[in-house]
C-alpha cells in the first residue's frame, strides 16, 4: 500500500503543531520519524490514522483521495496504529479485547476467530494465551498484542508511536524483529521516534521533524551528526551555570528506590547543593516524574531516605516536606497544578505556607498583585485560573512556589513557553538559586537541561543514572544517554 | 495565527443568566401544572390556594419562618459538604441524631436545678455532638471504609429512623403505651420562648443569622474554607498542593453534622418539645435541593430556603381544601433544581458552541 | 413442618424477583459507565403509575407496560441530562430520584386503597409436580419466571455476545471504544433506558402482585431502589451473583419476619429497617477484598479459601473503569 499525504495543516490554539507536511510512505517500507518533542510526530500520525481531524490538507492511499472520521475507518482502509500509551482494555480478555471491532454476528464467534488469531499468530511466530486479562501483560506484550489485533483486522500500514518507552533491551530486540517481518510480509511501517540508533537500526529511510515541519528525508543509514543537526536546528550554544561548588550541601538522598506504575528504581544516592540546579532527562515516563513526588513526600518509596540538613523527612504527610520548604509543581497545568473555577488570588492564598485560621486578605490581596506583576501574568486577581492562556497557566504556577521554599520540585517548568519567557522564568529561578534554594526539575527539552542545570540525572526506563556534571555533556551526548546508549 | 477581532452579531449574542434562571422558573412552573392536570385539578386554582396556605394571615407568615428556620440551617450545613465535593445524603439521620440527643439530654437534666436557659444550651449543644458524631460514620465510612458517602449517609438514615422509632416506642415511651405522637411533652418551663401566639420563635431566627454569619466567614474568610473549596474542585490537584484532604473533608463532614444536629434540637426545643417519630419532616433532603437551586450560594439559600419553606406551608392545606396530596410542593420544589440544572446545560452548550464558532472564525 | 420452609423459600423467590429485575436493569445501566441514582424513585413511580393504569384500564398487562414505559422514560430524562447537556450524574439522578418520589405519591393520592388486577401465579404443568423444585421454581407468577429468566439472558447478552462486548468496553475504557468505531454516546443511552426500563418493571410487580394495591407513603417501597445500588455493587455487576445477593437478601427478611415473635419488645419498624446496616456493612466488606491489605491477610489462609476470597484476577468482580466519568468525543 502506497500513502501520500499533501500539505497537512493542524493547529492547537496558537501552536502550529503541523504546518505543511507533505510526504510519501512505499509498500513493504519501514520509514523513520525523528524529532524532539513538540516537533509534531504524533499529531501527524494521529491525523493519519484517523485518531484526529485536520485542520487542511490530503490523504491519498494508493492514489484514491479518504477521509477518516475515526480510527475505525481508518482501519477499515488498512491503516492502524500503535498509540504511545496503547489503546486497548486492561480489563478485557485478550480474546475480548481482539474481537472488539468486528461488525457482523450476534453471539460471540469463539471457535472461528480464534482460528482467525492464531493463522496471524503463526506469521507473528508468537502465541498469546487468548484467555488471559490484557492487564497482565507487559508494556512491551501489550504493542505485539496491538499489532496482532491490527492484522488481524487486515492493517496494511502500521504507525507506531515511540514503542521503545518503557521496554526492555530484549523486548525492543524481539520488537524490531516482528517489524522487520512484517516489512518482508509486504506492510508498510511507520516508526516515531527521538532516538537515532534505534532509526539507525531499523529503518533505510527517515523523515525529521522540527517545530512543526519537515525539514529532513535522509537515507539511511548515516552519520548522527548531521541527524542531529536537522532535529535541533543550530548546535545548542553553553551557558555557564551558577558556580555551586563552593556551597554546602542542604539536602541527602540515600538508597532511595522509588517506584512508578512499571517499575521498580535502582537505589539513588545524591547530595543537592545550596543554589544548585539538578536537571532530570529522560523520555516522559522514564521515572522522573515518580522521583519528583517521591522527593515531595507526595508518594512513598520503597526504600531510602531523604535527609534536610541531617534531619529525616519522613513519608506521611505532605505537611512535614512543606514546613521543610520542599515544594512541588505538576507539569499537567489545569489537571494537576490549577484548580478550575478558582482566581488567582485564590490559588495564591492555598499556596503560601501559613499557620493562621483567618485569611489575611489585604496581604493575599497584595501578594497576588505583586505576583502578577513580577511574572508577567496577563490577567487579574480576580481571573480564574482556566480564564488565562497556556503560558500565563504556566507563569501563574511558578509565582505560586512561596518565598520561603529551600527546594524546588519542577515537573518540566517552562512547558509551552517560547525561548523569551523560558528564558525569563529562569532568571527569576536563578534568583531563588541565588538566595539558597535548590531546583530538580524534569524537561524533555535537551538544550533547557544542558543549559540551566549544574548537573543532570538521565532516567532511562527506570534507570537512573549517576549525575553527570553538564559541562561534560553535549547534546550529542545526552541524546544518546537519553535514547539508552552510553551507559555504562 | 493572529486572532483576529470580530464583530459578534447581536443574534450571536448570549442571553443573561437571568434568562435561563426565568426558563427554568416557567419550565417547572408548567411541569407542576401539567401534573395537576394530570391529577384532575385546575393549576390556576391550586397556586392560589398554595400562596393562601403561606400568606392568608400572621400566623400562617409565621409557620413559614418555622420552617424556614431548620431548613436554612440544613441548607447552610450542607453548603459546607457540598464545597468539599461531598454529597452528604446523611443529612435526614443527623438532624434526627440531633434531636435524639437534645431528647436524652432533656430528660436526664429536667428534675435538676439548673436553670431552664442553661438546660436548653445545653441541649442544644449535645444535639451538635449528636449530629456531628453521626456525620462521623458516615466520614469514617467514606475516607476509610471505602464506601461511598451518599450509600453510607442514605443507609444511616434509615438506621437513625429505627432508632427513634426504638427510643418512643421502648426506653422513652409515654407512660403507659408508646404511641407514633412521641415521647412525653416536656415541662413548659424547658420549652424555648415563642412569640406570644405564634409558633415562632425570635431565638430561632437569630441564631439562623448568626450561624450564616458564622458560615460566610469560614468559607470566605478562612483557609479551611478556601482549602474545602479547593478539594471539592479537584482532589488531586489540592492533595498535590499540600492540603491534607483527608482531615479537611473530615473536618467538613463533622461541622455539617454539628449544625444539622442543632437544626434538630431547635425541632425539640423551640418546636415539637418532644421527640416525634420523623423530626426531620424530610427536611433535610430539601435542604440538598436549596443548597443544589442556591448553586452553594450561602445568601441565596437562605432566599431559596424561605421560598421551600412557603411552599410546604402553603402546601399543607391543599388535602383540605382541594383534596390533593400536600406532596405537590416536594413536586415543584423538585421540579425547579431538575430544570435549573438543564438550563444551566443549555446555557453550558451555548457558551461552548459561540467558543467553537469564535475558534473557527 | 417441611413444607411450611419450602413455602416460605417460595415466597423468598417470589419476593426477591422485583430486585433481581431491577438489579440487573441497573448492574447493565452501569455496565456503560452511567451511574443511575434514580432507582428508588423509578421504582415508587413505576409502583404507583402500573397500579393506577392497571386499575384504570381493568387490564393487567398495562399496568406493567406502564411501569416499563415511565421507567424507561426517566432513564431517557437523566441520559439526556448527563450525555447531552452534561450535568453531573449523581446530581440529575438525586433530584430525580426525589421528583419521582413526590410525584408517586402526589398523582397516587386518588389511587389510595383501590383495587385492581393482581397477578396470580401460574403453576407449570409437569415441572411443578417435581418434588421440592416443582413447589419452590414452578408454581410462581410470570414475573418471577421473567426474573429467574433475566439471570442467564444477562449473563449471556454480556459475556457471549457481540452488543456485550461492546457495552462493557464502553464502561471499561470510552476512548478506546471510540477508537474502535463505537458511539460510545449512543450505548450509553441505550443502557440507559433498558436499564431503567428494567428497573420500572420492578414497580408493578410490588403494587400489582406482591403487595397489592397503592397505600401512598405506607406502602413501603420507599428505601427498596438504594438496596438494588447496594445489591448490584455486591454483585460485582455480575448478573448471577447480583440475584445471589437479591435472593440472600429476601432471605434474611423472612427469617427476621419468622423470628420476630421472640423478639416482641422490638417495634416491627425497626426490623424493617435492619436490612440498611447490613447493605453498609456488605460495602465496607466489599471494598475492602479490594485493599491490598486485605489481599495480604488472606493470603495466609490455605489456598482454597484464599481462591473463594481473593479477587486477584477476577474481572467479573471490579467495577467498571469509567463508572460515573463523562466521556467527551473529540
Amino acid at each position: 500500500m502506497e500513502i501520500e499525504i499533501r500539505n497537512i495543516h493542524k493547529s492547537f490554539g496558537a501552536v502550529h503543531a503541523n504546518a505543511g507536511i507533505s510526504l510519501t510512505v512505499h509498500a513493504g517500507e519501514i520509514l523513520g520519524v525523528l524529532g524532539e518533542n513538540g516537533a509534531g510526530k504524533t499529531t501527524l500520525m494521529k491525523i493519519l490514522a484517523g485518531l484526529q481531524p485536520c485542520d487542511a490538507g490530503e490523504i491519498y492511499v494508493d492514489g484514491k483521495l479518504v477521509h477518516f472520521q475515526s480510527a475505525d475507518s481508518a482501519l477499515a482502509l488498512g491503516i492502524g496504529m500503535l498509540s504511545q500509551d496503547p489503546l486497548d482494555f486492561p480489563m478485557l480478555t485478550i480474546f475480548d479485547n481482539l474481537y472488539l471491532g468486528r461488525k457482523k454476528g450476534f453471539f460471540i464467534q469463539k471457535n472461528s476467530f480464534r482460528k482467525e488469531v492464531e493463522k496471524v499468530e503463526d506469521l507473528l511466530a508468537f502465541h498469546f494465551k487468548l484467555s488471559e486479562l490484557v492487564g497482565t501483560l507487559s508494556i512491551g506484550e501489550r504493542q505485539q498484542l496491538e499489532i496482532l489485533r491490527l492484522l488481524v483486522y487486515g492493517s496494511e500500514l502500521i504507525i507506531l508511536d515511540e514503542p521503545t518507552t518503557g521496554i526492555s533491551t530484549q523486548q525492543k530486540k524481539q520488537l524490531f524483529d516482528l517489524l522487520k517481518r512484517l516489512a518482508e510480509l509486504g506492510k508498510t511501517v511507520i516508526f516515531v521516534t527521538h532516538k537515532l540508533a534505534e532509526v539507525n537500526e531499523l529503518c533505510r529511510r527517515t523523515i525529521v521533524l522540527r517545530q512543526g515541519k519537515l525539514v529532513g528525508d535522509v537515507a539511511l543509514p548515516c552519520g548522527s551528526a548531521s541527524l542531529i543537526q536537522a532535529m535541533f536546528g543550530k548546535a545548542v550554544d553553553l551557558q555557564d551555570p551558577l558556580d555551586v561548588s563552593r556551597s554546602e550541601e542542604q539536602f541527602e538522598v540515600r538508597h532511595l528506590v522509588i517506584k512508578d506504575a512499571h517499575f521498580f528504581s535502582n537505589p539513588v544516592n545524591l547530595s543537592v547543593r545550596k543554589g544548585e540546579i539538578l536537571g532530570l532527562a529522560g523520555m516522559e515516563g522514564s521515572g522522573q516524574k515518580a522521583f519528583l513526588r517521591t522527593l515531595a513526600g507526595l508518594e512513598k518509596p520503597l526504600d531510602g531516605a531523604f535527609f534536610d540538613e541531617g534531619d529525616a523527612l519522613r513519608w506521611g504527610s505532605t505537611h512535614s516536606f512543606t514546613k521543610r520548604g520542599v515544594y512541588f509543581m505538576p507539569a499537567a497545568r489545569m489537571e494537576e497544578g490549577l484548580i478550575q473555577g478558582m482566581t488567582v488570588q485564590e490559588h495564591f492564598i492555598l499556596s503560601q505556607p501559613a499557620e493562621e485560621i483567618m485569611i489575611d486578605r489585604e496581604r493575599s490581596c497584595r501578594i497576588s498583585e505583586t505576583r502578577i506583576k513580577e511574572f508577567s501574568i496577563h490577567g487579574s486577581s480576580s481571573s480564574n485560573a482556566e480564564e488565562l492562556s497556556g503560558g500565563n497557566q504556566q507563569r501563574l504556577l511558578i509565582a505560586m512556589l512561596p518565598e520561603r521554599a529551600r527546594l524546588l520540585l519542577l515537573e518540566n517548568p517552562t512547558r509551552g513557553l517560547d525561548i523569551e519567557s523560558t528564558n525569563w522564568i529562569w532568571e527569576k529561578l536563578h534568583e531563588r538559586c541565588k538566595k539558597g534554594a535548590s531546583i530538580l526539575f524534569a524537561s524533555p527539552d535537551m538544550e533547557e537541561l544542558l543549559r540551566f542545570s549544574n548537573r543532570i540525572l538521565v532516567f532511562f526506563a527506570g534507570k537512573i543514572s549517576e549525575p553527570f556534571f553538564s559541562r561534560d555533556l553535549n547534546s550529542e551526548k545526552l541524546g544518546a544517554l537519553i535514547g539508552g546508549e552510553g551507559w555504562r | 495565527m493572529a486572532v483576529k477581532e470580530k464583530k459578534i452579531g447581536f443574534a450571536k449574542r448570549l442571553p443573561s443568566s437571568a434568562v435561563f434562571s426565568i426558563a427554568s422558573t416557567v419550565g417547572a412552573l408548567l411541569f407542576t401544572s401539567f401534573i395537576l392536570w394530570m391529577a384532575g385539578a385546575q393549576p390556576g386554582l391550586t397556586f392560589e390556594k398554595i400562596l393562601a396556605g403561606a400568606f392568608g394571615d400572621s400566623v400562617k407568615i409565621a409557620n413559614g419562618l418555622v420552617v424556614w428556620v431548620p431548613l436554612s440551617l440544613t441548607a447552610g450545613a450542607l453548603i459546607i459538604t457540598f464545597t468539599a465535593g461531598l454529597w452528604n445524603l446523611g443529612i435526614e439521620g443527623q438532624i434526627m441524631l440531633g434531636a435524639i440527643a437534645a431528647t436524652g439530654t432533656l430528660r436526664v437534666l429536667q428534675n435538676s436545678l439548673l436553670s431552664p436557659v442553661l438546660i436548653i444550651l445545653f441541649a442544644c449543644l449535645m444535639g451538635m455532638v449528636g449530629g456531628a458524631l453521626w456525620a462521623a460514620l458516615t466520614g469514617i465510612l467514606r475516607l476509610f471504609g471505602g464506601v461511598s458517602e451518599i450509600f453510607a449517609g442514605v443507609g444511616l438514615n434509615f438506621v437513625a429512623t429505627a432508632l427513634s422509632l426504638w427510643l418512643i416506642f421502648d426506653p422513652w415511651k409515654r407512660p403507659g403505651v408508646g404511641s407514633m405522637s412521641g415521647t412525653e411533652p416536656f415541662d413548659e418551663r424547658l420549652w424555648l420562648a415563642t412569640i406570644p401566639g405564634y409558633r415562632l420563635s425570635l431565638w430561632s431566627l437569630v441564631l439562623v443569622v448568626v450561624v450564616f454569619i458564622g458560615l460566610f466567614i469560614l468559607l470566605k474568610k478562612t483557609r479551611f474554607g478556601i482549602q474545602i473549596k479547593a478539594i471539592g474542585k479537584n482532589l488531586e490537584a489540592a492533595r498535590l498542593m499540600g492540603i491534607q484532604t483527608r482531615k479537611q473533608m473530615m473536618a467538613a463532614m463533622l461541622l455539617c453534622g454539628g449544625l444539622a444536629g442543632l437544626a434538630g434540637a431547635l425541632q425539640v426545643v423551640a418546636v415539637y418539645h418532644r421527640l416525634i417519630p420523623s423530626i426531620s419532616s424530610g427536611y433535610g433532603f430539601l435542604a440538598m435541593l436549596v443548597a443544589m437551586l442556591a448553586n452553594n450560594n450561602l445568601m441565596l439559600a437562605l432566599l431559596v430556603a424561605y421560598l421551600f419553606a412557603i411552599l410546604n406551608i402553603g402546601g399543607i392545606q391543599l388535602p383540605i381544601v382541594l383534596h390533593l396530596d400536600s406532596t405537590l410542593s416536594g413536586v415543584l420544589q423538585t421540579a425547579l433544581v431538575l430544570f435549573f440544572l438543564i438550563m444551566n446545560g443549555v446555557k453550558q452548550h451555548l457558551t461552548e458552541r459561540k467558543e467553537r464558532n469564535r475558534h473557527a472564525e | 413442618m417441611q413444607s411450611d420452609v419450602l413455602v416460605g423459600l417460595a415466597g423468598v423467590i417470589a419476593s426477591a424477583a422485583p430486585i433481581v429485575i431491577a438489579a440487573i436493569g441497573e448492574t447493565l445501566t452501569e455496565k456503560s459507565g452511567m451511574l443511575n441514582l434514580s432507582v428508588n424513585g423509578i421504582i415508587l413511580l413505576s409502583a404507583m403509575g402500573g397500579f393506577a393504569v392497571s386499575y384504570r384500564t381493568d387490564n393487567l398487562a398495562a399496568g406493567y407496560l406502564a411501569g416499563i414505559l415511565i421507567g424507561a422514560l426517566i432513564g431517557l430524562i437523566l441520559a439526556f441530562c448527563t450525555l447531552t447537556l452534561y450535568q453531573s450524574q449523581v446530581a440529575v439522578g438525586l433530584v430525580l430520584a426525589f421528583l419521582c418520589r413526590d410525584l408517586s405519591y402526589f398523582l397516587g393520592n386518588g389511587f389510595m386503597g383501590l383495587t385492581a388486577p393482581v397477578m396470580h401465579s401460574a403453576t407449570l404443568p409437569f415441572l411443578s409436580e417435581l418434588p421440592v423444585l416443582g413447589s419452590l421454581f414452578f408454581d410462581q407468577t410470570v414475573m418471577t419466571y421473567l426474573s429467574l429468566l433475566c439471570i442467564p439472558t444477562a449473563l449471556v447478552w454480556i459475556n457471549h455476545t457481540r452488543y456485550g462486548l461492546v457495552l462493557r468496553s464502553v464502561g471499561e475504557r470510552p476512548e478506546a471504544a471510540f477508537a474502535r468505531g463505537i458511539d460510545v454516546k449512543k450505548v450509553r443511552y441505550l443502557y440507559t433506558i433498558v436499564g431503567s426500563a428494567l428497573v420500572g418493571l420492578a414497580g408493578p410487580i410490588y403494587t400489582l402482585g406482591l403487595k397489592p394495591g397503592w397505600k401512598g407513603s405506607m406502602t413501603g417501597l420507599d428505601g427498596i431502589g438504594w438496596i438494588v445500588l447496594a445489591i448490584t455493587i455486591f454483585g460485582g455487576w455480575n448478573s448471577f451473583r447480583v440475584a445471589l445477593g437479591a435472593y440472600l437478601f429476601e432471605l434474611l427478611r423472612w427469617l427476621g419476619l419468622v423470628y420476630q415473635a421472640q423478639w416482641s419488645g422490638v417495634p416491627s419498624q425497626v426490623l424493617q429497617v435492619a436490612p440498611f446496616p447490613l447493605m453498609i456493612l456488605t460495602l465496607v466488606f466489599v471494598n475492602m477484598k479490594n485493599s491490598e491489605w486485605f489481599e495480604s491477610l488472606i493470603s495466609l489462609l490455605p489456598p482454597p479459601l484464599y481462591r473463594f476470597f481473593s479477587l486477584k484476577g477476577k474481572r467479573n468482580k471490579a467495577a467498571p473503569s469509567s463508572l460515573g466519568i463523562p466521556f467527551r468525543n473529540v
